[in-house]
């Protein structure tokens, strides 16, 4: 209780995904004395008292479990509820979250990571198709130089900031370490800032990085994800893009926007509900249909699934679509489904227990 | 034993896999995005993000943006009848012009246009020196609450790169009474060059002016700027972290008033510390023909700089006053 009541409380500070990070996917909450910087441990995190909760409900299981139908139900109960708490550590270690923020009219095969980045270096030559070089942020903050058998260059990592400010380069602008030689980034400075969890705000995740020929330095790029644009050089006759983006996940089939409604109540603001119609188009499998996704009504397509989450303020033609991927989605139906026939079958039994006692008597 | 072994065992994997992340590179080919059809150079990387400008009419209001929406308004008549007015751009031709008109009369239950009627249902009209497709539409049912008739005034420009989408939408009447307004904007708009996302610094402290500053609006990033006499220029500026170091800011100022720069070691020669407030700021006091008198102050996650700069005279009979301004300066907490 303590644990989710803080929890709670810091989601202010730290935005649900670092509230969620920090008290319930962790074993234990540290809080960081100020101007000392000393990590002290306050509280346990949410996998040491789950797994404390797991280890006492199967040893108390084993301990006074007495063979026999007549505790069947409490074993069912006990069975849905550990089902419920390994389905909850195995969507923390492998559940996969993806926004599909997307514009009637438009069509998208790719979903967007909420909290992922990744620098793509893009052999943009072929006018059909791209080959893409994906970097994962976690790479980018190991630095130094990456090789790769795609690519006829090195790409030397100067610097990554998890969120940066970035500024005009002014006379008035600070020193900054890193500089970019071309594109965008030339007449920018970044400075590295701390991380930020709050959905309101946004990490402006930035790198230098110099691409390296065998020749010698070719250029050293900025790139950030609040750059609309990939940036661009040649190299041995062929046309590559560089650019750092929220982490794609690309799919086998098509979205289209076909029409997306968001209504409120009259007279205010108040979303009253909002739904996409869109049309699903897999070349694989022939499917081409139109659903309609609205609130509570996701639409589950090869492993996916998308909700409708969100909607731009101001902008009634975008739909923001929730993509996850979750392979132990299965697991809290189970657990709900053991847990009610357990209580079922104990009240039952309880049940025609009361009525053959009242017949006796 | 065995069982506490056991479960070593299994908070150990979960500690792996909860705490590793992947940083496996990966390969893979993709759609070409729609954006990036039209490769290659950073001339048409630049053209590509050209820019409209606009004024608003006195009557709309400004609602929010978003990243497709460029501009985004509402104008409510005066029955309470709200319309919207959004500016939107898509890469290439979005859908082209006859999908994306037979889609919004789909959102407001018409059937849909031929290619032969396209024609008769569109006019032209001039936006930022280009033609652009007019379009207006009526639906025939009520629509909005089951009350009213919906209608939609918009406008199409294609452009090299990209389309933009100029739509006024609402309760029948209300857009008809806002006809001729959106007329006029959607011929008063011009064409802009492009601009970065640039981080705008928020005003953080509060100070007294002394009596013979004279204040001047502070233009970003500055927070504040003063005036002394008539060539000494203060500005005070944050940025966040450590900014790159006290040696290499004021190395970075010694080389703007024609200083060569110096060693780590030599910095304690030309700095002092001060007290502002219950944190210690660094003085430096460089002197050429130009002076720079100027204070760096870590403050929580940020750097602040107080720098004055003008002719050494001015510096000279100042330092007194300037030094006295930086105790009065106190710092708000972040909103």
């Amino acid at each position: 209780m303590v644990l989710i009541f803080m929890g709670t409380l810091d989601q202010v500070h730290l935005g649900i995904y670092g509230a969620l990070e920090k008290y319930f996917r962790s074993f234990v909450v540290f809080w960081s004395l100020p101007k000392l910087g000393w990590e002290i441990p306050i509280l346990p995190g949410g996998y040491l008292v789950g797994s404390v909760l797991l280890i006492n409900l199967i040893a108390a299981h084993f301990s006074r479990y007495k063979p026999g139908w007549k505790k069947l139900g409490i074993s069912l109960i006990h069975l849905g509820v550990v089902v419920l708490l390994v389905g909850e550590l195995l969507s923390s270690l492998f559940q996969e979250d993806y926004q599909m923020s997307i514009t009637e009219g438009e069509t998208k095969s790719y979903s967007e990571s909420i909290l992922e980045t990744e620098l793509v270096v893009i052999d943009a030559s072929d006018p059909d198709k791209d080959i893409v070089l994906s970097i994962p942020e976690a790479r980018l903050g190991d630095g130094g130089v990456i090789q790769h058998p795609s690519i006829p260059f090195t790409l030397e990592i100067l610097a990554f900031y998890e969120n940066a400010n970035i500024f005009q380069k002014t006379p008035e602008a600070p020193a900054s370490k890193y500089r970019a030689t071309t594109g965008i980034g030339k007449n920018l400075i970044a400075l590295e800032r701390p991380k930020t969890g709050k959905i309101d705000e946004r990490n402006l995740v930035t790198a230098f990085v110099t691409v390296r020929t065998k020749e010698g330095p070719l250029d050293t790029w900025m790139v950030c994800n609040a750059f609309d644009e990939p940036q661009h050089f040649d190299y041995e006759g062929r046309h590559y893009e560089i650019s750092l983006r929220r982490k794609r996940d690309y799919h086998p089939f098509k979205i289209t926007l076909k029409n997306f409604t968001h209504d409120r109540y009259p007279g205010t603001t108040i979303p009253k509900n909002f739904s996409s119609r869109i049309r699903l188009q897999d070349s694989v499998s022939n499917e081409d249909r139109e659903i309609l996704i609205y609130m509570n009504h996701p639409l589950r397509y090869r492993g996916l699934t998308f909700f409708q989450a969100s909607f731009i303020e101001g902008d009634d033609t975008t739909s923001i679509l929730q993509v996850v991927r979750n392979p132990s989605r299965h697991l809290p139906y189970i657990a709900s489904t053991l847990i009610s026939l357990g209580l079922t079958f104990q009240f039952c039994l309880h049940l025609l227990g009361f009525f053959k006692r009242r017949k006796a008597s | 034993m065995p069982a506490i072994k056991r479960l070593l065992f299994l908070v150990a994997i979960v500690l792996m896999l909860s705490g590793c992340k992947d940083k496996s590179i990966i390969v893979y080919e993709a759609p070409k995005d729609i954006r990036t059809k039209h490769p290659h150079s950073e001339a048409s990387a630049s053209t590509q993000t050209n820019d409209l400008s606009w004024e608003k009419p006195e009557a709309w209001e400004s609602t929010a943006l978003s990243s497709f929406r460029k501009g985004s308004f509402s104008f409510t008549s005066s029955s309470g009848q709200k319309v919207d007015i959004s500016i939107i751009t898509f890469p290439e031709k979005a859908g082209g012009l006859f999908e994306n008109i037979n889609r919004w009369r789909d959102q407001l239950h018409l059937l849909p246009l031929s290619q032969d009627q396209l024609s008769d249902n569109t006019t032209s009209i001039n936006i930022a020196g280009q033609s652009a497709t007019l379009v207006e539409m009526v639906s025939e049912a009520a629509i909005i609450e089951e009350k009213f008739k919906s209608r939609i005034i918009a406008a199409i420009l294609p452009d090299d790169q990209q389309s933009w989408f100029f739509k006024m939408i609402g309760e029948d009447t209300a857009v008809l009474s806002q006809k001729e307004t959106f007329i006029s904007f959607l011929t008063s708009i011009k064409r802009e060059p492009p601009k970065s996302e640039v981080a705008q610094p928020n005003q953080e402290i509060s100070y007294q002016k002394p009596t013979n500053w004279k204040e001047l609006p502070p233009t970003p990033p500055r927070q504040a700027s003063f005036q002394v006499k008539e060539d000494g220029d203060i500005s005070i500026i944050a940025f966040p972290g450590e900014v790159g170091g006290n040696l290499a800011n004021i190395n970075r100022w010694r080389e703007q008033i024609g200083l060569s720069p110096i060693n780590n070691e030599d910095l304690p020669t030309i700095t002092e510390t001060i007290m502002m407030g219950d944190s210690p700021a660094l003085i430096v006091h460089i002197e050429n023909q130009e002076s720079i008198l100027a204070a760096i102050l870590p403050q929580g996650s940020k750097t602040w700089f107080v720098k004055f700069r003008g002719p050494s005279d001015i510096v000279s009979s100042e330092k007194a006053t300037f030094l006295q301004f930086l105790q009065t300066i106190h710092f708000n907490p972040s909103p």
